[in-house]
């Protein structure tokens, strides 16, 4: 091979790995940008929903214990809509005129607690995470409290300001 | 010397002693792939490189492309009856690039189809398909019509009008097989009728089995290939061929890379000027869909129209099985001395000859439906349809999918009834009858909004407005057009609408009494008089009393031909389709 023809050939070799690169920047790129769609996306969360009419919230100084109230709202996922989808639930009752709410997802890592009657407490039956009524944390690998919801009574009802918050962490982020 | 011995390769040392440095060389080592690499990228290209040969690669180029589109689109689809046109629209219509991704795997595929037909081309006039590399021939036809089946099955997905109604006709030619075809059929369909397992099967053909056979068949192909080596020019001697071989890499290496980065450039083209490829109104088993075959498969669709009745099958099945037989036969038939296509005119005018034959019958069948009046407003009526169904699946669809799309549209119910009762004598939009003879009624198209009203006064006896019907009392209005905007604008806020102009609508009510409107038209909803009351004019309930008397005396009297709905329609039917009516000024 002559020197004008190892030229030639190195230049093709640099143009053949030019050639390369740019196909698979151009093939690859789009296909990223793509793929990284829901990145960008914020799931807009339900807002106020109605829960119960306020009567129907138990009492605890009257004995009652916590209920289990679902959470129905409006949801879009990708391409669909629904207008009453269940959506989560949360504990609720009223004690000394205030109404509480806390949501049943476990901080630790995301299961649903329980409340067992005897020890009057909230308990979750995956790793054994322990709250007082209040949602206070007792004991376990939880990291912090129940987290709680804001609620506002209107016409008798109960509304509540459904959101999701990040697990496992010491703080309470919404997501 | 410093630094490690240089070891021999391959040899183990039981004391661990320093091997040659670099993580490639240890792969290499262990794997082998450089010399794989080696043997590749050296494959001698005898009698030199040539553009002639960049057809496979560009063939292998766009396979990829079409693998890399479909492994992101199926990442975001759905293949239920419910959820896939949902789907697909969100990915069309919201999905970052998504419109550029699902073009990309549309155009791509419509690329293979010529692309396939050149390397065809090529490969005849080489004669490359002669001795020894008839089985490779053989390989690459059937990789042809794997292609064709990977098209067939892809463009069901969407599960759109177009979709589904193409399909049928496959299926249901299918179907026509003598003795197994029925079974066939059903066992692709996933049931006798389309529904969801049609869908699961097509899906599963499409993304798993087709490409798992493709991958087979590519490997059998190259190996192949690369067992004869490329078919040279002919007419070189031994030694001419001998000097003249170069190794694929570089030169070969980038014609084809270079051939498929203008490929690319030009699919992106494609794409980016139409804004990705088509998809149609969801797919409703109920609504008829003049459905044509893609571009590729035209020339099939066409040649069956001259088969009619039970020689379709003939068609169908008969004639692809004659040209694809034709083809397999070609390296049997072609095994002259020579392989200089001037003397080998035999095979090349049968190839030629087909190729012309695919064109002008794809060509006729283009023709055929362009020049087709009832075709061309069909497609108006879907591509209209289609961009009112994407357009509401933004507000995102109900669980129940496909044609539930529609009820994001509040007044879906009253146009429904619309469609059902009216459009055969009303024209409203792209509804209504299509041949002029059978409109009856005044075109409503914003009905009640400025424009219409200004297009009534001035000719209210014209064939778009009463001039149809026996009710012929009123004249055009004559007056500078200061009045008759100002006339237009009160007649205008009697129906109630939000956006009128107050100073200009009073200066009509003046007008309104000065010229005398007043003497035929009361304002009270329930004086009769020789023209309709206008209270509440064109708003809701006074299109509701008008479908439940239209020939009563405070609106056209004993003049309408109209039919009352009174007992046709429930009481819900004829709120919404009062209020679709009504809604229509809006926007006009």
């Amino acid at each position: 091979m002559t020197t004008s023809d190892a030229d030639r050939r190195s230049l093709l070799q640099r143009l053949g790995a030019i050639l390369v690169a740019a196909l698979g920047a151009a093939t690859g790129t789009p296909a990223l940008l793509f793929l990284c769609d829901p990145l960008r996306r914020r799931t807009p969360e339900p807002g106020r929903v109605p829960l119960l009419p306020l009567s129907q919230v138990p009492d605890l100084d009257q004995g009652g214990q916590p209920l289990r109230v679902p959470v129905v709202a409006a949801v879009r996922d990708a391409w669909n809509r629904q207008d009453a989808a269940r959506v989560g639930a949360v504990w609720l009752y009223r004690r000394s005129g205030q109404v509480t709410c806390l949501s049943v997802i476990c901080p630790h890592a995301g299961c649903g607690v329980d409340y067992d009657e005897r020890r009057a407490a909230f308990v979750c039956p995956c790793h054994g995470s322990t709250f007082a009524v209040d949602g206070g944390r007792r004991e376990g690998p939880a990291p912090r409290d129940m987290d709680s919801l804001e609620v506002e009574v209107k016409d008798g009802q109960v509304l509540c300001q459904y959101r999701r918050f990040r697990l496992a962490t010491g703080d309470k982020e919404p997501l | 010397m410093t630094g490690p011995r240089p070891q021999p390769s391959g040899r183990s040392h039981p004391h661990g002693a320093r091997r040659p440095a670099g993580v490639g060389a240890w792969l290499a080592e262990r794997t082998g792939y450089r010399s794989v690499w080696r043997a590749v990228m050296g494959e001698p290209v005898r009698g030199g490189a040539s553009f002639a040969y960049v057809f496979g690669a560009l063939l292998l180029f766009l396979i990829g492309n079409q693998a890399l589109t479909g492994v992101l689109l199926a990442a975001f689809y759905a293949p239920s009856a419910s959820d896939a046109w949902a789907s697909v629209a969100y990915v069309q219509d919201q999905v970052w690039l998504g419109w550029f991704i699902r073009g990309l795997h549309g155009v791509g595929a419509s690329a293979l189809v010529p692309v396939m037909l050149l390397h065809l081309l090529q490969v005849t006039i080489y004669g490359s398909y002669r001795a020894p590399r008839e089985v490779t021939f053989w390989s690459g036809l059937c990789l042809g019509a794997l292609v064709m089946a990977l098209a067939l099955t892809g463009y069901l997905l969407p599960w759109d009008q177009k979709g589904y109604w193409a399909t049928q006709v496959a299926t249901t030619l299918l179907g026509a097989v003598p003795l197994l075809g029925r079974a066939l059929q059903v066992l692709l369909q996933g049931g006798p009728q389309y529904g969801n397992l049609t869908l699961t099967h097509f899906y599963a053909l499409h993304t798993l089995v087709l490409p798992g056979l493709l991958l087979l068949l590519i490997g059998a192909h190259l190996w192949l290939f690369r067992r004869h080596g490329v078919t040279p020019r002919w007419g070189q001697s031994r030694e001419e061929l001998k000097r003249t071989t170069e190794p694929f890499w570089p030169r070969q290496a980038v014609y084809d890379l270079g051939a498929a980065a203008v490929l690319l450039l030009c699919l992106c083209g494609f794409v980016v000027r139409a804004h990705g490829v088509d998809l149609e109104a969801p797919a409703d088993p109920a609504a008829p869909y003049d459905a044509r075959p893609e571009w590729y498969f035209l020339p099939l669709y066409q040649i069956l129209k001259y088969f009619p009745g039970p020689l379709e099958i003939v068609a169908a099945l008969g004639l692809p099985l004659l040209c694809g037989g034709a083809l397999f036969a070609l390296p049997l038939w072609d095994r002259g001395p020579s392989r200089d296509p001037r003397q080998r005119r035999g095979p090349l005018l049968l190839v030629a000859a087909g190729l012309v034959l695919l064109g002008v019958l794809g060509g006729v069948a283009a023709w055929e439906d362009r020049t087709s009046a009832a075709y061309q407003r069909n497609a108006q009526v879907a591509r209209a349809a289609a961009a009112r169904a994407r357009s509401l699946a933004l507000k995102g669809v109900l669980p129940e999918g496909g044609t539930a799309v529609y009820l994001n549209d509040p007044l879906e119910q009253g146009r429904r009834v619309f469609v059902e009762h009216c459009a055969g004598c009303h024209r409203l939009g792209l509804l209504g009858p299509a041949a002029e003879k059978d409109v009856k009624g005044p075109e409503l198209t914003g009905f009640g909004g400025r424009a219409w009203l200004t297009g009534f006064l001035l000719d209210p006896n014209g064939l778009k407005y009463f001039g149809r019907t026996k009710i012929h009392g009123m004249k055009a209005l004559q007056a500078p057009p200061e009045d008759r905007r100002a006339l237009v604008e009160y007649v205008y806020s009697l129906s109630g609408a939000k956006d009128v102009d107050a100073q200009l609508a009073q200066r009509g009510a003046g007008l309104f009494d000065q010229r005398n409107c007043v003497m035929c038209h009361e304002l009270d909803g329930r004086t009769e008089g020789e023209g309709p009351n206008l209270k509440d004019h064109t708003a809701a309930p006074w299109v509701r009393g008008l479908l439940l008397a239209p020939d009563a005396a405070v609106y056209f009297g004993g003049d309408s031909d109209m039919p009352a709905f009174g007992k046709k329609l429930t009481g819900e039917e004829l709120d919404n389709v009062a209020a679709f009516v009504a809604a229509q000024k809006k926007g006009s």
